[in-house]
């Protein structure tokens, strides 16, 4: 039984760097998981918790801010673990691609916009709720012999 | 993907076809798929790429040319309507259930790429619109949305939901950003829908009546690996004549007799999870209900549902959809990825998405909800 996500927004709206994560999520490859599903090999990878990180810009001249917002998601390390893989899922299926990472964290560009200072947060919190119908991640491990580990529940983007 | 771009005129002579068949395989590609019950009007004007997937109970009507190009779907219950000027959808393009294009439309044609890609996807969302405009690659329209006659979406721009945007001004003020999450989405949807214009071409293969009326889902995929039968009142039915269109896991608590008010509309489970339909008091023509694996969906007794009103699933068990009894659900409405109570009303051409209403909620018609609370009015 995987942990369900607990919220952890580390970063409050300002204007916060983006937390040096771009690098290590870097994807190394992806593949295409059609084909008879192999037995899982073991639990989901557990620990899975997600954040938000929040980048903006000064206000232009003609007093917008530009802001981002980065969803988080993380989880535990995984005993054996030779690297992981994760796919997403959108309300119309499970895509068959799958993209295969290195690092135990994925960082996703969730929300974005162009707004007076004090209209960020309520729009940033509308395109955030309208993430979350449209797209999920799950996450499986790769161990040693190219066994897989169980998928974990799916996490909805833009979930805090 | 250029040297795919060979589009297969459907030999389609009739003036008007109501069923056709799966469209074969070309430039080595992979095949299309029509389901059966689309309707076509001058169908030798309607040109189909490779790996298309055009759901139940579209229709295409192509007084001027029809072009979709490769790897595009075309779901349940969208119109294309060419009666004053050709409708073109280039490349990954997704109409998703009941929106339309119109004379002149043109969807992810024109417009860039991230880094230069020669081809990304485009949407068009639940019940939304595109009348005469432009929406280029890599944009957006969100649910119940409307893109006026001669207006261009640009890329990288998503068409926020309910909004109509009828001038060029407009695209700054009811548009945002695509991003990562957005592409991500799309590519996912067209990834799908190419594997359910593989899945059910096959299907279709093995015999054509398995993809007519009440029947199995194509299975076959690590995630589906499964074919699944509907069940009427607990009984396993396959009914290739029945008049709608219901696909795999699907439980409906009414028998096959009262089931038979169920005309033109479509309820899929193609990924196998089961969803649960309590009884159906009304049912419109052209309804949709979708849902997915790792998604629940249940429906209580006494639902009323408008004609080409949309009930999805999202794609995670927080976003599990469910309805108590007694839920009435106005015409050209969605619920999308929400949970309300018993007795609630939901007023025609409204939206109601990653939300809980508690029991009696009544949505005023052409009302956006998301998160619980009105986020504007479908302004068209």
């Amino acid at each position: 039984m995987v942990a369900r996500p607990t919220r952890r927004r580390t970063v409050p709206f300002l204007f916060a760097a983006a937390a040096g994560l771009a690098a290590s999520v870097a994807l190394a490859a992806t593949l295409t998981g059609r084909g008879p599903a192999p037995t899982p090999s073991g639990p989901a990878p557990a620990g899975l918790v997600t954040r938000f990180d929040d980048e903006a810009s000064p206000p232009s001249a003609a007093g917008e801010v530009s802001w981002r917002t980065f969803w988080v998601l993380c989880w535990d390390a995984y005993a054996g673990a030779d690297r992981f893989e994760t796919r997403t899922l959108t309300g119309e299926g499970a895509s068959p691609r799958l993209t295969v990472r290195r690092d135990r964290c994925l960082r996703i560009e969730a929300a974005a916009g162009a707004s007076p200072p004090a209209a960020v947060d309520r729009e940033r919190a509308l395109l955030l709720a309208s993430q979350q119908g449209q797209l999920a991640v799950q996450v499986r491990a790769v161990l040693a012999g190219g066994h897989r580990s169980e998928w974990s529940q799916p996490v909805a983007v833009g979930s805090g | 993907m250029a040297d795919r771009r060979a589009l297969f005129t459907l030999a389609v002579a009739a003036a008007v076809l109501a069923g056709s068949a799966t469209v074969p395989a070309g430039a080595g590609a992979g095949p299309s798929f029509v389901d059966p019950t689309v309707t076509m009007v001058r169908g030798a004007d309607i040109h189909l790429g490779s790996l298309v997937y055009v759901g139940p109970f579209a229709t295409l009507m192509a007084a001027a040319p029809i072009h979709i190009g490769d790897e595009s779907d075309v779901q349940d219950s969208v119109l294309l309507s060419a009666l004053r000027g050709p409708v073109t959808l280039g490349e990954q393009s997704i109409m998703a259930h009941g929106s339309a294009a119109k004379d002149g439309a043109e969807i992810g044609e024109a417009g860039t790429c991230p880094g230069g890609a020669g081809h990304c996807p485009s949407f068009v969302g639940f019940n939304s619109e595109v009348d005469g405009g432009i929406v280029e690659r890599d944009a957006m329209v969100l649910h119940l949305a409307r893109v006026g006659p001669g207006v261009r979406i640009p890329s990288g721009r998503k068409v926020l939901s309910g909004k109509n945007v009828v001038t060029q001004a407009q695209v700054a003020t009811k548009t945002a950003p695509v991003t990562e999450a957005d592409r991500l989405f799309m590519q996912g949807v067209i990834e799908v829908n190419v594997a359910f214009a593989r899945g059910y071409s096959q299907l279709a293969a093995e015999g054509p009546s398995n993809v007519r009326g009440i029947n199995v889902d194509p299975g076959g995929t690590d995630f589906n690996p499964a074919r699944d039968l509907p069940t009427l009142a607990g009984v396993p039915t396959r009914d290739p004549a029945f008049r709608s269109r219901i696909i795999g896991d699907v439980r409906l608590a009414d028998d096959a007799s009262s089931a038979r008010r169920l005309v033109l509309d479509s309820l899929r489970a193609d990924e196998g999870e089961a969803f649960q339909v309590g009884t159906v008091d009304a049912m419109g023509t052209n309804v949709t209900f979708h849902a997915l694996e790792h998604t629940q969906m249940a429906l209580g007794d006494h639902g009323r549902y408008g004609a080409r009103a949309i009930i999805h699933g999202g794609p995670a068990l927080s976003a599990t959809t469910r309805s108590g009894s007694s839920l009435t659900l106005g015409a050209s409405a969605v619920l999308f990825q929400s949970q309300v109570g018993d007795g609630v009303t939901i007023g025609a051409r409204s939206l109601v998405q990653a939300s809980q209403l508690p029991a009696g909620t009544v949505v005023p018609p052409r009302t956006v909800v998301v998160d619980g609370a009105v986020a504007g009015a479908v302004e068209w």
